[in-house]
């Protein structure tokens, strides 16, 4: 499909896909994503770990989140894995639900920041339960913010659900044009959606009003069928989206200051193709940020294969809770035999994926590659996952779909 | 004597000796650089695979125990379907034959595993010398989920199981009670008696088919819809991955029922079921089936002898692959004791 690219085109994104894959950095060390609640204000339909349960409703916290002591737990076992194993570089990125519902989400940020180094910790919001004032009091302890928007007025709310928040549109575009007024905000602050087909036709309006406001960092993030998101399969982007997409990204980015970027796993797949370069190998130049996975850890501690992992059936990878006695790290990492980290970086290994392929590039996202995998077997054993992890990730603009 | 002497003397061609002589001294030798009508032979053999583009040697252990598990099958039992791995044996090839083929290569040469920590395998070949390699590491146990004979090959991997069982590993399987069926209730006696733990869960309550070795590696199977599985899957060496299956596992193994009970059941159910066929030869044929399954010469009878037991609602016919038939015993009035 690239190939029916104009020549304008093609330089276009030749363009942007070069200084990106430049500027990624190697991933290496540890990268955990803690989604530290089940609660959230809102219900959107994208939501990868089914959160919906606001805290009005009276639901058992037991099984929602833990305590803050617990938390504070959990974090100190991390901390001592990582001296342990001299590891060197770590992030810790926040997620939920929405983390600000808790009111010991601060406290959290601010004993992070103290075991890691606030470099080495980020969070997502909604940005419909934060304020500014909020955001002043931890920007200290964090190295980014993550705000999303995901598309226009009306698209974005109805994404959002049922919530009783009245036009969470404008609540999250005010917590952004108020954040933007203080300097040390705007430098943490990111913009980021999630792409279906139904607001890509928005996205070139959203990044120019973004731009206008003063943002300086936008992303676009892949879905895929998990978690709530299981029920809309016919909103995924398909291969002509993302390329469209891309072409959006990389238009913007010559035409505005603002950053924006697309997933890191589709980058991949282009740079090879249209640029022919190398982007297999991790530890070379470019990078190949899909050769490693981050861990994943749900509200109650659990921790698992990947962030995508917290829900059925993906949470059959998981690797244990961190708070029981018996839980080892080192289990995951190496310690006997090979642990998740090695498991993931071994279906990334061209002999092992795609059908065997030869191209030399990231493979894409193994998480997508399984998860349409199993949409479309309409399968979910913990073999069918793991088979699924060797498939094609079907954004690839080489892969066609038979039928 | 050297071993393509050998091979050459027992009647093997000069080809295929010479071919897997120097597959022994070098392990491993690209596509490319080798006789197709000989790795043809070697494949079917079940002496090589194809991986990666690359040959790969069985273990040697276990072609040479499945070659000797043919042999003594062909003269032992008449009423079994011949695997088509027969007709490539030289036609006087004796087990003292097999023995010193066999004493050669262990003298002369090191087999040497593979150390990849995911194998994708895409054949039948593939994957039986994988499943085969690793039953040969295992230790102390061997667990299995529902492997079926729609793998073609079983002959190699139970020719592999066999010679373990008797020097000591433990094998848990849990079946489903088509594979009773399918396999007759005497095979299963018979496997059973040779040490196999094995048990039965209700129809349709396994949802993947996989292999457990120790506590270090598994071996699945692709599945290709909620029913059927393909001939591919992943061994996979990772003792993260070998402990969530070890836990499905013992869920499975909670769920089931010991298969004795289940065999003893059929058995009087086909008993009854014998008495009411007045016709003699189709009173062998149903006595055959329900005791040795698809293992049974009278799959291949005429279809109109097999009809009039399907109309008495004695067989029934089962489809394992699009276009290939085959007949088991009818249950469908048998309660089994978990069911009541």
């Amino acid at each position: 499909m690239l190939d029916k690219l104009t020549a304008d085109e093609s330089n276009l994104l030749k363009n942007y896909l070069s200084n990106r894959l430049k500027q990624r950095s190697i991933k290496r060390g540890l990268s955990i994503v803690y989604d530290i609640t089940y609660f959230c204000n809102l219900c959107c339909k994208g939501c990868a770990v089914n959160a919906k349960k606001h805290k009005s409703t009276h639901i058992s916290v037991d099984n929602l989140e833990l305590t803050t002591e617990k938390v504070f737990t959990l974090l100190d076992k991390i901390k001592n894995h990582i001296d342990k194993n001299n590891i060197k570089s770590f992030f810790l990125n926040y997620g939920g639900g929405e983390p600000f519902l808790r009111s010991d989400f601060k406290e959290i940020l601010k004993y992070s920041s103290k075991l890691f180094g606030k470099e080495s910790v980020a969070t997502d919001t909604n940005g419909t339960f934060v304020s500014v004032n909020d955001l002043l009091e931890i920007k200290d302890y964090v190295s980014y913010v993550g705000v999303s928007i995901d598309g226009l007025e009306y698209y974005h709310n109805n994404w959002r659900g049922r919530t009783d928040i009245d036009n969470p549109f404008q609540k999250s575009m005010n917590l952004i044009t108020e954040s933007l007024k203080y300097p040390e905000l705007k430098n943490i602050l990111e913009v980021s959606s999630v792409a279906t087909k139904e607001n890509i036709s928005e996205i070139p309006i959203l990044i120019k009003e973004l731009n206008n406001l003063g943002v300086k960092a936008y992303s676009v993030h892949r879905t895929f069928p998990v978690g709530r998101m299981a029920k809309f399969t016919s909103i995924i982007p398909d291969t002509a989206d993302y390329i469209n997409l891309a072409l959006i990204i990389a238009k913007a980015n010559e035409d505005y200051e603002i950053d924006c970027h697309f997933h890191h796993s589709i980058e991949s797949i282009y740079g090879t193709i249209l640029l022919g370069w190398d982007t297999y190998i991790a530890d070379q130049v470019v990078g190949n940020p899909d050769s490693r996975s981050s861990f994943g850890i749900d509200p109650t501690g659990n921790i698992y294969f990947d962030p995508w992992c917290m829900v059925k059936p993906w949470n059959q990878l998981i690797g244990g809770n961190i708070l029981s006695k018996n839980f080892n790290f080192d289990y995951l990492t190496s310690g006997k035999g090979i642990g998740m980290l090695e498991i993931a970086k071994q279906y990334s290994l061209m002999q092992n994926r795609c059908d065997k392929c030869h191209l030399r590039c990231s493979g894409g996202s193994r998480i997508a590659a399984s998860a349409f995998y199993l949409a479309d077997l309409k399968r979910e054993s913990l073999s069918d996952l793991l088979i699924g992890l060797s498939k094609i990730d079907p954004i690839c603009p080489l892969y066609s779909k038979k039928n | 004597m050297t071993l393509d002497k050998l091979l050459i003397s027992k009647g093997f061609s000069q080809s295929l000796s010479d071919n897997y002589y120097r597959l022994l001294c070098n392990q491993t030798i690209n596509l490319k650089n080798i006789d197709k009508r000989a790795l043809d032979t070697l494949v079917k053999l079940s002496m090589v695979t194809t991986l990666n583009e690359r040959i790969l040697l069985i273990d040697p252990k276990i072609v040479f125990s499945c070659w000797r598990n043919e042999l003594k099958w062909l003269k032992e039992r008449r009423n079994t379907r011949i695997n088509n791995i027969i007709s490539l044996f030289p036609k006087d090839l004796s087990l003292n034959d097999i023995d010193e083929i066999e004493q050669l290569i262990s003298q002369s040469f090191k087999f040497s595993e593979l150390s990849d920590h995911i194998i994708i395998g895409q054949d039948v070949s593939q994957i039986t010398a994988l499943i085969c390699n690793a039953i040969l590491s295992v230790k102390s146990e061997l667990r299995a989920v529902a492997i079926d004979t729609e793998l073609t090959n079983t002959s190699s991997i139970w020719g592999t199981i066999e010679p373990k069982l008797l020097t000591g590993m433990k094998y848990t399987r849990v079946c489903d009670i088509n594979e009773i069926l399918l396999h007759g209730v005497e095979i299963k006696k018979k496997d059973i008696k040779l040490g196999v733990n094995l048990l039965v869960l209700k129809k349709d309550s396994i949802k993947e088919k996989l292999y457990i070795f120790d506590e270090k590696s598994i071996f699945i199977f692709e599945a290709l819809d909620e029913d059927n599985y393909s001939q591919s899957g992943q061994l996979i060496n990772s003792e993260y991955i070998a402990s969530i299956y070890i836990e499905k596992f013992n869920d499975y193994f909670n769920q089931s029922q010991p298969a004795l009970n289940i065999i003893n059941q059929l058995i009087e159910y086909y008993s009854v079921n014998s008495l009411s066929v007045e016709d003699q030869h189709l009173k062998q044929i149903y006595d055959s089936i329900c005791a040795y399954g698809i293992f049974s010469e009278y799959q291949k009878a005429e279809p109109n002898k097999l009809q009039l037991l399907i109309d008495k609602e004695l067989l029934i016919s089962y489809s394992l692959k699009e276009d290939i038939y085959i007949f088991l015993p009818n249950i469908i009035t048998f309660s089994l004791c978990w069911i009541n």
